[in-house]
This record gives C-alpha cells, sequence and structure tokens, in this order.
C-alpha cells in the first residue's frame, strides 16, 4: 500500500501517511469536502465519438456481468492545472456517488479509472475489497498493455485492454481466494465480513444532495 | 587487350570469304575439253557409264536396251527375319520345356539384349511382387514354331501345376498376335474363362498399338500385368469363402474383396491396435468437448468474491487503493520508463 501523495509504503491501518502525513482531509483541501454525482462513464474531455460510447458503456456492463460485486468506472477529463492524478482519483473514489451503478457495489468495490487528456496521464484507484486482488504492480502491468493505444489516442481501444487485464488479475486473485479465502483477505488488510451485516453493506451518503457544486464541475471551471 | 581481340576478329572475318572460295573453286575448262564439249565428241556425265551404254549412247539406235537376263534373275537379299530358324534348335528344348524356370523370362536363345532382358526381368519381378499370380515369359521368334506336342498347357501341367496361381504366355518377338497363354488349374477353376481370354486379348490388342518389336514387348507384358492383377480380384471375390490361397495371398485379397474401406479391414484384423485406437478416440473426443465445455463455462462463469471489510485507512470512507500511474506523453519511451512514481510534493502545487 502506497500513500498517494509521497508514493511511499504504509501500513495498511495507518490512519494517516507515517512520511508526509497525508490523509482524506488533505484531499478534501485540494477538491471539496462534498460529495460528487457522476456516473460510471464520464468523458468530461469529449475525446471519444458518439459511436465510441455505446460500446464503452457495454465493455462496463460486462465486466459487471462478470463480477457482479464489482464495478469499474471511467473518468476522462480535459484538467487545467491537476496537481496529482492520483490524489485526485483517491478522492474521487471516496466521494463520487455513482448514480448508474447499482445499490449492491459499493464503492469499496469500484475500479476507478482517471484519464488526464491534457497531461496524458493514467491512473487507477480501487477500493478496499479489492486491495486483496489488486496491487500497484499488477495495476501498472494492465496500464502498460494499453500503452499502445493511449499513445495513439484510442481510448476505447486502451480502456478495453485495460479492463481486460484487471479482469485477469481478478480472476487469478478469485482463484486463491477459493482455496484460502481468510489468508488472502488478510493479505489484502480485509477480514471475512460477517453475515448479519451483508444486508447493511449499502452506500449511504454518498449521493450528492441538491444544490451541492461537485469538485469537478469547479475543476472544470478552472 | 580489347582492341587487339576485335583487330583479331575483324581479320578473321574479313579472309574468311577468300580462303572459303579458294577451297571450293570450280575445275576450269581446259581449250582440249572445251573443243571437244563443241563439237559433241564430248557427252557430260559420259565417263560415269559403263561400255555398253556409251555405245549405245553413241549409236543411232534408240531402241530400248535389253538387260542380260543373267543380270536381271540375280538372287534378291532375303529378309534378315528370314535369316532365322523357323523351328526352335533342339538345343534349347531343355531350357524351354524340361527345365523349371529360375527367373520369370525366359529366352535361351538371347533374342533380347542384356540390358532389355534385364529390363524385363525386372518388370516380371516387380510383377511376382505386386501380385499374387506369377507370370512367366516364354519367349520365341517371330517365325519360330513350337516343336510338335509342345504347347502351353502341356508346360503348365509338368512345371507349375502345383504351384498355385500361375499365368504363361509364349510371346513370339515381332509377331504379337502369334502369342499364347495358359493358366494353372488353380486359376482355371478359380476365374471364368472369359476373363481368362481377355487377358491375352487385351494384351495382344495393346502391344499391336506399337511397331518397333521392343515397344510391343513392353506394351504386351504391361497390360498382361494389368489383367492379372485384375484377374486375382476376381478370383478373390468368387473364392471369399475359403480361408486359404494356397497359403499365399487370401490374406490379401480378403482386403481387397470387401466391399469396405481397406484400413478399416485391416485394423480388424488387429484387434489390439483397433481397440487402442478406439479407446485414444474415445478419450480424444472426450478432452475436446471438455476442453470445450471448459471454455465456454470460463466464459459464462461469474466471480463472486467473498465479503471482507476493512479499516478507514488514510481516513478514506470507501478507497485507498492507489494503484499504477502511466505517462503516455512519450511515444518513444517504454511504459516502464513513463511510469509516475514521483511524489506530489515534488510536483507543481
Amino acid at each position: 500500500m502506497k500513500c498517494p501523495r509521497c508514493v511511499q509504503r504504509i501500513h495498511r491501518a495507518a490512519s494517516s501517511c507515517p512520511h508526509c502525513g497525508f490523509t482524506q482531509q488533505d484531499a478534501e483541501v485540494l477538491f471539496g469536502a462534498e460529495d460528487v454525482a457522476l456516473q460510471k462513464f464520464t468523458d468530461a474531455a469529449g475525446v471519444l465519438r458518439m459511436k465510441e460510447r455505446e460500446p464503452m458503456r457495454k465493455l462496463l456492463e460486462k465486466f459487471e456481468k462478470k463480477f457482479p460485486q464489482l464495478f469499474v468506472s471511467i473518468y476522462i477529463g480535459a484538467f487545467q492545472e491537476l496537481q496529482s492524478l492520483r490524489q485526485f482519483g483517491f478522492w474521487l473514489l471516496n466521494r463520487a456517488a455513482f448514480t448508474d451503478v447499482d445499490l449492491d457495489r459499493p464503492n469499496e468495490n469500484g475500479i476507478l479509472v482517471v484519464v488526464d487528456v491534457n497531461a496524458r496521464n493514467v491512473g487507477v484507484t480501487y477500493g478496499y475489497s479489492l486491495m486483496p486482488y489488486l496491487s500497484e504492480a499488477s495495476t501498472f502491468e494492465a496500464l502498460s498493455a494499453a500503452h499502445p493505444s493511449l499513445l495513439q489516442s484510442e481510448y476505447l481501444e486502451a480502456m478495453g485492454t485495460l479492463v481486460s487485464r484487471l479482469e485477469k488479475t481478478l480472476k487469478k486473485g478469485w482463484r486463491k481466494a477459493r482455496k484460502d479465502p481468510e489468508s488472502v483477505l488478510s493479505a489484502g488488510g480485509q477480514t471475512p465480513r460477517p453475515v448479519g451485516e451483508l444486508l447493511q453493506a449499502i452506500r449511504e451518503g454518498n449521493r450528492p444532495s441538491s444544490g451541492q457544486k461537485t469538485a469537478i464541475e469547479e475543476e472544470e471551471k478552472r | 587487350m580489347r582492341m587487339l581481340a576485335r583487330l583479331f576478329l575483324t581479320w578473321i572475318i574479313a579472309d574468311l570469304p577468300c580462303a572459303w572460295g579458294q577451297d571450293l573453286a570450280l575445275p576450269p575448262w581446259d581449250e582440249e575439253e572445251l573443243e571437244a564439249l563443241e563439237s559433241g565428241e564430248l557427252v557430260p556425265g559420259s565417263s560415269l557409264m559403263g561400255q555398253i551404254a556409251l555405245d549405245l549412247l553413241f549409236s543411232d539406235n534408240d531402241e530400248p536396251i535389253e538387260l542380260d537376263p543373267s543380270v536381271r534373275d540375280l538372287p534378291r537379299h532375303e529378309d534378315e527375319v528370314n535369316l532365322w530358324e523357323e523351328s526352335v534348335d533342339p538345343r534349347f528344348y531343355k531350357d524351354y520345356f524340361r527345365d523349371h524356370p529360375s527367373g520369370f523370362l525366359i529366352d535361351p536363345q538371347e533374342l533380347l539384349t542384356t540390358h532389355e532382358h534385364k529390363d524385363r526381368e525386372g518388370f516380371l519381378s516387380y510383377h511376382a511382387r505386386d501380385t499374387a499370380i506369377d507370370f512367366y515369359f516364354y519367349l520365341f521368334d517371330a517365325r519360330q514354331e513350337l516343336p510338335e506336342d509342345e504347347t502351353v498347357q502341356r508346360l503348365i501341367a509338368e512345371q507349375f501345376e502345383e504351384e498355385g496361381p500361375v499365368a504363361v504366355v509364349f510371346y513370339f518377338l515381332g509377331a504379337p498376335e502369334r502369342s499364347q497363354i495358359g493358366f494353372s488349374k488353380f486359376l482355371r477353376e478359380s476365374a471364368p474363362p472369359e476373363e481368362l481370354d481377355k487377358v491375352l486379348a487385351m494384351s495382344i490388342e495393346e502391344a499391336l498399338e506399337k511397331s518397333d518389336p521392343l515397344s510391343q514387348i513392353e506394351s504386351f507384358s504391361m497390360q498382361a500385368s494389368i489383367r492379372l492383377y485384375w484377374l486375382e480380384k476376381v478370383v478373390a471375390r468368387n473364392r471369399s469363402g475359403q480361408t486359404s490361397f494356397n497359403g499365399l495371398i487370401l490374406p490379401e485379397f480378403e482386403v481387397i474383396a470387401v466391399d469396405e474401406p481397406g484400413i478399416m479391414a485391416g485394423l480388424r484384423s488387429r484387434p489390439a491396435l483397433l481397440k487402442s485406437l478406439t479407446v485414444g478416440g474415445i478419450v480424444a473426443t472426450a478432452a475436446i468437448f471438455g476442453f470445450l465445455g471448459r471454455f465456454y463455462a470460463e466464459r459464462k462463469r461469474i466471480y463472486v468474491f467473498p465479503d471482507a471489510q476493512g479499516s478507514d485507512l488514510l481516513g478514506a470512507p470507501h478507497a485507498a487503493g492507489v494503484g499504477g500511474v502511466i505517462s503516455y506523453a512519450s511515444v518513444t519511451l517504454p511504459p516502464s520508463s513513463q511510469r509516475a512514481e514521483v511524489p506530489n510534493y515534488l510536483q507543481k502545487m
């Protein structure tokens, strides 16, 4: 586990980064302390053609069909001066209220891909539930596979490759967890959830109240 | 150097017609001959004539020349064929009719050259290896008559009756239409007579299409070999109920005769191989179906992870999994060199 700001290794139970003291509040200072309404696929930069948007949505739906607890969200933005893609991804996955994601797929089970088309950077952030299965190395490997398409600015193709690689990694993790769930979960800083609490595992407070300004709107206005 | 060569070639080309002209110069007339020619005393070409012709030429007699009867009745050269005896020399009887042949081509008179003999002998040996019916080829000259009481059937009765399926041909070199054929008892009893007759008739027909005696014998033997191969099939069909074909060819006949693919019949004769192939086929089919089934199941599989709960890392309520970040600004640098790992406090804030 790494800190989104100083990229140093931190303990999986650290409430703040022991190296730079980073917390969620630091990210909220930068991007806003309120929840933001978001669709699982957002092309704020407008780089995808009309005919490419529907295949992109289908790609995400296909993933959700295969992994009924998980979801992938893709945010493509054209930021003027984004200080840190890592911090932005970290903040967004914690503050986003996905309007088109089922309630039984909380943000803990989400994978967020953020693309900055101006700085030409792509980053991946994932929820707590996926920490036993994904890592910085495996996500970077998936991003590397998508790199040739990214260089050509073929975002649909790049995202297809990226999601496909992530699926493979998740399948591997699923096989390991099936054999020995406790050790796999504990390695990712997780504990098996009691059955009684499963029904309460819905996202509450992630939907923005009316009149709230989103940090994304502010960012894009800037 | 090239210039010298050109000069040499030019000199050769220029000088060649002169030298050629000297060699081909016509003989010149001398004065005396020219006068004799003009006076009629010399007739061009008369030096080539005999005395009788010269006398007649310079006489006034225009009557046709009567040839000397002794000259007219000069004996004509006999055809080369007539130089050969029309009967087989008795010294060859033993090789032809008494001894069992050591090869498939019997030519004690050496009508064929060594090379031709080897060629035909090789073909007949190949035929013997390839088919069950042995084919013996007795060679005689075109006009030769067989000795009295010597027939192909008698030869078979004396030499080949007990051998199984055998065909014997008496072939007359240069006269294929005179050829005779005989079959051993086994074949006479197993094949219909019309099939036996067809062997000789079609072989003669094939040979007569050629004019050269060597080509004829080649065509004849080849066609006879083909017909014997088909005869073998006919015999196999007629005797399919039998368990042996004089210990030689019935297994082969079984393969050919039944109306099933040869491979299957061969496999039935080897049950162990058939069994292992069947088991292998079943296993392979099951493996293919298993692979396809697994592939389909993998495609349709739904992955459900064990439910878990985690602590609030860095004070974040839902997610703290910071994954990789990659830049795609440079088309020349590889992805690993564009891994963004610089701490944010070193970047522009």
